[in-house]
């Protein structure tokens, strides 16, 4: 049996705030929880399916001890007020209607989620670039201090510090070098966790823009070149936007055919 | 006689009171000089750190026109990116002035005392044609304004000039 692309518990109320009927109610951001995804991974559902199952199994019980000994009822048949097609017709009329309201829902819930995926989106592309900048402060420290550490012994060797100067400031330097390191170790892994829980959603959003978004990409580089070879940019600043053009281009690619 | 005794007698204190003196001049440079030593790692550190994200800054300023000029940003998005980022160079751009030029004061004032004081200085010829070639690269990339670039470049040449005087005693 195939399930549904929406957690069951999943709705929300008239000023667009979600909530998990199996989270007690409590209110939600679908964008961190896997309501769009995986939802039977999510432990709320797993414990409202195991309830459910333990109801079940627990009324089954009730039915079995309640039930008379099995003697076969002759029961008069009502007399049918409508014709069974007339029956037929209306069941399957608010069947209809019942996955009509549930698509729409559907669609207002996939909006809602889309908006708010492209604002995390948006709002992850910007803290990005704050860490990169923030590693890249924490890396030309750590160079800094690697060739202080450099200068400290060159000094020694020339015998313009003693050893006693030389191992008290070289131990600042380890110190110092082993704090920095992890911090930039630290903040490594934040930016790889950021980019594991947003990529998902970061694909959802982009597949249906792909092609456009390719097509402006390669516009915009081939631009990128003529500006180059006409002389109005300098190479640094032509290599380094090439490379984070190239990098665009090649995540949405990958996208594109993994769509395909 | 006892006038020349009594002249003899307040020349020997004399010296033995500008020994004394010189006595405690160099053990206090001997202990400022290591004090600085170990407090230039903490500047370095945070110079380090101020000048990339500076450099940082200015070249994604530069890059956010160009990316407007080849439609890869709105106009409203290049606006408020660079308002945000002027402020932000402006702290910036005034700690790394501030700290270098405090930063080269103080190192003339410890080559100038290395030697008065005949202690070895930690700085080379070497260094300070480093610190010039950066100060021109600061300048090309406006990280430094040309009154500071002109106050930086005279204290370099002071410290070039001192080293010197100490290749020159040593």
């Amino acid at each position: 049996m195939s399930r549904a692309t929406v957690c069951p518990g999943l709705y929300k109320d008239e000023k667009g705030k979600f909530y998990c009927r199996f989270a007690d109610n409590a209110e939600i951001d679908p964008a961190f929880m896997p309501c769009l995804l995986e939802y039977w991974e999510c432990p709320f559902y797993i414990r409202h399916k195991q309830t459910e199952k333990a109801l079940e199994v627990k009324k089954e019980e009730i039915k079995q001890q309640e039930a008379p000994p099995a003697i076969v009822p002759t029961v008069e048949m009502p007399t049918l007020i409508v014709s069974p097609t007339e029956v037929s017709a209306e069941r399957f009329t608010d069947e209809v209607d019942r996955l009509i309201d549930r698509a729409s829902e559907l669609a207002r819930l996939w909006e809602s989620y889309e908006s708010e995926a492209r604002r995390v989106v948006e709002e992850w592309e910007e803290l990005r670039d704050k860490i990169k900048r923030e590693l890249a402060g924490l890396e030309a420290v750590i160079n800094a201090y690697i060739s202080e550490k450099g200068r400290l012994e060159k000094l020694l060797d020339e015998g313009k510090i003693s050893e006693e100067e030389y191992t008290d400031l070289n131990s600042r330097l380890e110190k110092k070098l082993a704090e920095k390191n992890s911090e930039k170790e630290a903040l490594t892994k934040k930016l790889a966790d950021l980019d594991r829980v947003v990529l998902p959603h970061y694909k959802r959003v982009k597949v249906a823009e792909a092609k456009p978004e390719l097509a402006k990409l390669r516009l915009a580089l081939s631009k990128l070149e003529e500006r180059f070879k006409s002389r109005s940019i300098s190479e640094e600043v032509y290599m380094r936007l090439r490379a984070e053009l190239e990098d665009k281009i090649q995540r949405l690619e990958k996208i594109k055919e993994e769509v395909e | 006689m006892e006038h020349l005794r009594e002249q003899l007698e307040r020349f020997r204190e004399s010296f033995l009171k500008a020994e004394e003196l010189w006595n405690n001049y160099y053990t206090f440079v001997k202990t400022t000089v290591r004090e600085w030593e170990a407090f230039r790692i903490d500047l370095l550190d945070r110079l380090s750190e101020v000048r990339v994200k500076l450099e940082t800054d200015l070249r994604t300023t530069e890059e956010l026109s160009l990316k407007l000029d080849l439609g890869l940003l709105s106009e409203e998005k290049v606006k408020k990116k660079l308002d945000e980022l002027q402020e932000e160079i402006a702290r910036l751009k005034e700690e790394y002035q501030t700290l270098w030029l405090a930063y080269e004061e103080i190192t003339l004032m410890y080559i100038t005392h290395c030697v008065k004081s005949g202690l070895p200085a930690s700085l080379s010829a070497g260094d300070i044609e480093e610190k010039k070639e950066e100060l021109k690269s600061a300048v090309n990339k406006k990280m430094v304004s040309e009154e500071v670039a002109q106050q930086l470049e005279k204290i370099l040449s002071d410290e070039a000039s001192m080293l010197l005087h100490l290749h020159e005693k040593g």
